[in-house]
């Protein structure tokens, strides 16, 4: 039976930490040499041509995804449908405010519209080899929730409280960095 | 003999690899590139980039092991500085650098009894939270006033390295109740000293309330948190050095996750900038811990130092210029403006 008291050796929870920690980040890197090797290689198509990608990381990353969303992304992939939807419903804003400044009131301020290519979109385009580099930054960057789930029982079973909702609680905070729900705006 | 020669090729190479990275051809070499209009770049020769990050990061992953920084604090300014690249995709970068340095190296420190995971989260919690919020208000910013900030905050962390002073075991009296209530203490061997510590910590609130600064600036920056999480640590709160160094690394593992998260999901990654990138900086880590045996660790400082000094100062004029730029477009467009006014006065 596992004690609270300090001891020379780690924690059980620390231990279970560790080892799933060192899997993913293993799995991780492993997966990262593999998918840039498809990339860098040309064994599957990227959706933004290797050559152009030099002109594109010299720009803010708003215009990025601009580019990208008007340019490569093909015509009849759902995203494509909703940067279309996004440009229409822009259009007709541009119409309304013409008329109402026409007759003499003030246009409407209306928000920027949100890029597509934002959150889990890239999900999405994993058939890509430079898209399908995302899996492995995904799995690096999302191997701590796992770690942190994997403690939570064995912190309230040794009636570790504080502990056990500090972890629940950062679990939150990293779901939601993950969800993609908190966006930057006008960016 | 033989061990002597090993020795003498080592310090040759660590002076060549500084010699290179402080060479003002180097610099200028650099600052050429980034002159180049982006559209000037030439189809078919997108390969020299994957090389060129190599090779640099795998530079600064030597240099990061010699000084003893973490490879997002020399990434970040560097990066942004001296190459064509927007400081959004480089602070996404940055941000994956430190990450997987510190997932690298996690698990053995967790394992040794090392890092401690009482101690990290609680301030991990805090460190998260604001490097979220770091993230959010780094990326709503304009470049130049991120430009601006960065170099200020490289100017700061030489400032922190040459002031901080290093205690291996501080003295810590009694632990405060905080810490007491979480029970955030432990033991570890020293092989050194060849002696079992009992450590415990203290000053635990003002501790973790520095956290929420470290946290914010390492989201805003990408800088990863190693350079100021060590001085609260071990200095502040009195956690031994090896312990507060361990901890560290095994805490931005959780800090620059969220972050990182923040500008993954807003487009600032690249897979061409961060792959040679990873891989540069943890092969020129695995060649720095081996010159670390023949290298003198106070040149490798003073190195470092006059490093983050130059590129700290670059980040200001970048950002500086940047600003003359925004501001000498103003007064154009009003002029425009002011012009078309009296037109339409007329006309109406």
């Amino acid at each position: 039976m596992a004690t609270n008291t300090p001891t020379k050796e780690a924690s059980i929870e620390q231990l279970q930490y560790a080892r799933i920690l060192e899997k993913g980040m293993y799995a991780g890197l492993l997966l990262m040499i593999i998918t840039f090797a498809l990339y860098v290689f040309g064994i599957m198509k990227p959706l933004i041509p290797l050559q152009d990608i030099s002109t594109l990381w010299a720009t803010k990353s708003g215009i990025y995804l601009t580019t990208v969303e008007n340019k490569y992304i093909p015509e009849g992939h759902s995203l494509k449908v909703r940067v279309h939807t996004q440009q229409d419903v822009k259009t007709q804003q541009d119409v309304q405010d013409k008329a109402a400044v026409d007759h003499g009131a003030k246009a409407e301020v209306h928000q920027a519209p949100q890029h597509v290519l934002t959150g889990w979109a890239w999900a999405s385009l994993l058939g890509y080899s430079d898209f399908l580099n995302f899996l492995p930054v995904a799995i690096l960057a999302g191997i701590t929730i796992l770690c942190y789930g994997v403690i939570i029982p064995g912190l309230f079973a040794r009636g570790d409280m504080a502990m056990g909702i500090m972890a629940i609680v950062e679990i939150a905070i990293l779901v939601l960095a993950a969800s993609g729900i908190l966006r930057v705006g006008g960016h | 003999m033989q061990r002597n020669i090993k020795e003498k090729v080592g310090v040759l190479l660590a002076s060549l690899v500084c010699t290179i990275m402080l060479s003002p051809v180097w610099t200028m070499a650099q600052e050429v590139a980034a002159m180049v209009p982006a559209s000037a770049a030439v189809p078919g020769d997108w390969w020299k980039w994957p090389l060129i990050l190599l090779g640099v990061t795998f530079v600064m992953g030597i240099i990061a092991v010699l000084g003893g920084v973490g490879g997002g604090v020399l990434y970040v300014p560097i990066m942004s500085g001296f190459f064509p690249f927007h400081i959004d995709f480089v602070r996404g970068t940055g941000l994956l650098v430190a990450l997987c340095g510190a997932l690298a190296a996690g698990p053995g420190l967790l394992k040794a009894n090392l890092a401690s995971l009482r101690m990290a989260l609680p301030v991990a919690l805090i460190a998260s939270t604001m490097a979220i919020v770091g993230a959010l208000v780094g990326l709503a910013m304009p470049p130049h006033i991120v430009q601006l900030s960065l170099g200020g905050t490289i100017l700061g962390i030489v400032a922190i390295m040459l002031a901080a002073k290093k205690s291996a075991v501080p003295d810590v009296p009694a632990a405060d109740a905080l810490s007491s209530a979480l029970r955030i203490c432990g033991i570890y061997h020293d092989y050194a000293t060849k002696q079992d510590i009992n450590w415990k910590i203290h000053r635990t609130i003002p501790g973790l309330m520095l956290f929420v600064i470290i946290g914010f600036m390492a989201g805003m920056f990408g800088l990863g948190a190693g350079w100021a999480n060590v001085p609260v640590l071990n200095l502040l709160m009195g956690a031994p050095l090896k312990i507060s160094v361990a901890t560290s690394k095994f805490l931005l593992s959780i800090t620059d996750t969220s972050a990182a998260w923040i500008y993954f999901n807003q487009g600032c990654i690249i897979p061409m900038m961060v792959v040679p990138s990873l891989i540069g900086i943890m092969l020129g880590s695995f060649v720095g811990v081996r010159l670390l045996k023949v290298a003198k660790p106070s040149f490798i400082r003073w190195m470092v130092i006059f490093v983050l000094l130059f590129s700290g100062g670059k980040a200001i004029q970048k950002g500086y210029s940047e600003y003359q730029k925004v501001n000498s477009a103003k007064p154009a467009v009003s002029q425009q403006v002011e012009q078309a006014a009296p037109a339409e006065a007329k006309a109406h």
